[in-house]
């Protein structure tokens, strides 16, 4: 299954303005987010994107489950992720992942070591979203992500 | 108070079931209960040290499937009251010189629930914690199970060994009575036939249906009545014989001896000799037996003795006379013993006469056949005797006195086929027969005495 795969650096770029420079690192800024061709929509803007990695959002518009896939809150990037997408340390995204899990509200994330693994996940699995680095192979499709208010003024 | 057979039989079966069904009815549940608080206790712990170590891998290793399992199976559970993520603190006052740990409710499911994270476990509610410790966070799983089913499980449990218990009772009851009669009824048959033997009836019988030590006891029963009922018949059949036996040794003795004598002899061992006053004594003897036995065949001589003995021995019981004995041709016999009484000399005389009488029939009647037959003396006196047994072989009843020396003299003084009779026999006969004076003839030892001839009654005249 083809990726779909969401210029996230475009979209962070949009915030980079509001937020201090002490925030950005130029390594985590470049993440690109992914998912499954079957369900997960191509077109997402920031609070949609937030609304679903954070587990608000349970399912996709065909019915079919969420399935979130992170790296792990040690890697760079889980880091990146935590802080960028969930506002949270690593610990507090896993407790905020327990709390739901605990009760019933979400199926947990699964987490990976490798972006390998991760991306690997998601194509195989329907429903999956996950969270990498920018990617920068020419033959993975990438899908622009829909520009955020502030981008549009 | 005594108790029957069947009573104790079924007293003690029922007190084994009793038992039996007390067990059933209350240890049995007890423990089932236990088993069954022991078995959810040890559930509700599993559950919640599950759910703790799928907390600890998710926080530690970031891996949710084992907390999402456990808890997706907890929460399926229908007797989960809530399941609940404590969180423990350690809270130190603001001097830091002492700590409290304080729990928190980070969350819980259902998400309504009031949770108290001190919560203890109470008859409606069983509450399991076990605890995890991360570098992120420390706390615990509590769990509180309801015991609504448990408790329901229990009055099952006790619905269904009440059951258990009565079912086993009557069984017990009705398999106690069975053989509590089983075994009675053939020991008291038994009884009723032993009393029943006991009292003389030996066509008793017992029936044996079992083949067990009973149903042997009543064979050897019935075999031991048939046995005793055998003896008895031999004992009767001997008794009988025995009588027999008897009767003829004492028809023997009393051919020997008179009755009284005979009585006495065999009460006491030994009969007194006694003194009659007044005897009347024959005697009787055949003419010239001894040249005319010397002629006769000795076979012939015993049979006329024997015929003429036998006539004179029916004669003379008619009138109750005893007979004493024989000594060759004489015949002795007494009138007036050994029963006394007054009609004595009247008895000998008759019994004489008709002595006499049947002599002379039969002597025409062996004439008549051309053979020679015995002419007969008797001679009767009245007196005083002693009479009784002496010796102990071959004993016999014998009378003395000079009476009987005198009846022994008139009869040798006697004239063949006549009766020769003394003095004080005719003073008391003489009036009511005939008899003819002799006049005085000598008797050794007694000088001269008058004689008469008795010739019959006078009304014969």
């Amino acid at each position: 299954m083809k990726l779909v795969f969401i210029n996230l650096a475009l979209v962070l770029s949009l915030f980079m303005n509001s937020f201090e420079d002490s925030f950005i690192n130029t390594q985590e800024t470049e993440l690109t987010i992914v998912g499954n061709v079957k369900s997960v929509p191509t077109d997402m803007d920031l609070e949609q994107l937030k609304s679903v990695l954070k587990g608000e959002r349970l399912r996709w518009d065909d019915g079919s489950k969420v399935v979130i896939a992170l790296m792990k809150t040690d890697t760079p990037i889980g880091l990146t992720t935590s802080k960028r997408l969930f506002n949270m340390t690593g610990n507090q995204v896993n407790k905020h992942f327990l709390a739901l899990v605990f009760q019933g509200k979400v199926k947990a994330p699964t987490f990976f070591d490798s972006a390998d693994e991760l991306e690997a996940f998601v194509a195989h699995t329907p429903g999956a979203i996950g969270v990498l680095r920018k990617v920068n192979d020419a033959q993975l499709n990438t899908i622009l992500v829909v520009k955020s208010k502030s981008d549009q003024d | 108070m005594t108790l029957s057979v069947q009573s104790k039989i079924l007293l003690t079966v029922l007190s084994v079931v009793l038992m039996f069904a007390l067990f059933i009815l209350f240890y049995y549940p007890d423990r089932q209960e236990r088993l069954l608080f022991d078995n959810y206790n040890n559930e509700i712990e599993n559950f919640a040290s599950t759910v703790a170590l799928g907390v600890k891998i998710a926080l530690t290793e970031e891996n949710f499937e084992g907390v999402e399992t456990a808890l997706n199976f907890v929460r399926d559970d229908s007797r989960l009251q809530f399941v609940s993520l404590i969180q423990t603190d350690t809270v130190w006052k603001a001097d830091h010189s002492e700590f409290s740990i304080e729990k928190t409710v980070f969350k819980s499911f259902p998400e309504i629930a009031e949770v108290d994270p001190y919560a203890i476990s109470n008859e409606f509610f069983i509450n399991k914690r076990a605890p995890f410790f991360t570098s992120i966070m420390n706390g615990e799983i509590m769990l509180s199970f309801s015991t609504t089913e448990i408790i329901k499980g229990r009055n099952e449990i006790r619905i269904a060994s009440a059951i258990a218990s009565f079912i086993v009772f009557i069984i017990g009851l009705s398999i106690g009575y069975l053989l509590a009669r089983n075994i009675s009824r053939p020991v008291l048959a038994l009884r009723d036939a032993a009393n029943k033997v006991g009292e003389g009836d030996l066509t008793q019988f017992v029936k044996n249906i079992s083949k067990d030590e009973i149903g042997e006891l009543g064979t050897a029963f019935n075999k031991m009545v048939k046995d005793l009922s055998t003896a008895r018949n031999q004992v009767e059949q001997r008794t009988v014989e025995l009588t027999k036996e008897k009767q003829k040794s004492d028809e023997l003795l009393l051919n020997i001896l008179p009755l009284e004598t005979a009585e006495e002899l065999k009460t006491t061992g030994q009969a007194k000799a006694k003194k009659y006053e007044s005897v009347t004594v024959i005697f009787t003897d055949f003419v010239d037996f001894t040249a005319k036995s010397e002629k006769m065949d000795a076979h012939r001589l015993v049979d006329e003795l024997h015929h003429c003995f036998s006539g004179f021995d029916n004669i003379i019981k008619k009138y109750n006379i005893e007979k004493i004995k024989t000594i060759g041709d004489s015949y002795m016999c007494a009138a007036g013993l050994p029963v006394e009484n007054e009609s004595h000399p009247f008895d000998a005389v008759n019994a004489a006469l008709e002595i006499r009488g049947c002599m002379l029939s039969y002597k025409n009647e062996m004439e008549a056949k051309g053979e020679n037959c015995f002419d007969v003396r008797i001679g009767i006196h009245t007196g005083p005797v002693v009479a009784g047994i002496v010796g102990v072989n071959k004993f016999a009843y014998d009378i003395w006195g000079s009476t009987v020396n005198t009846a022994s003299r008139l009869e040798s003084s006697s004239e063949p086929n006549m009766i020769n009779i003394s003095e004080s026999l005719y003073q008391i006969i003489k009036d009511k027969y005939d008899c003819s004076l002799r006049g005085k003839f000598p008797v050794k030892g007694l000088g001269e005495i008058p004689m008469y001839f008795l010739n019959g009654m006078k009304s014969d005249k």
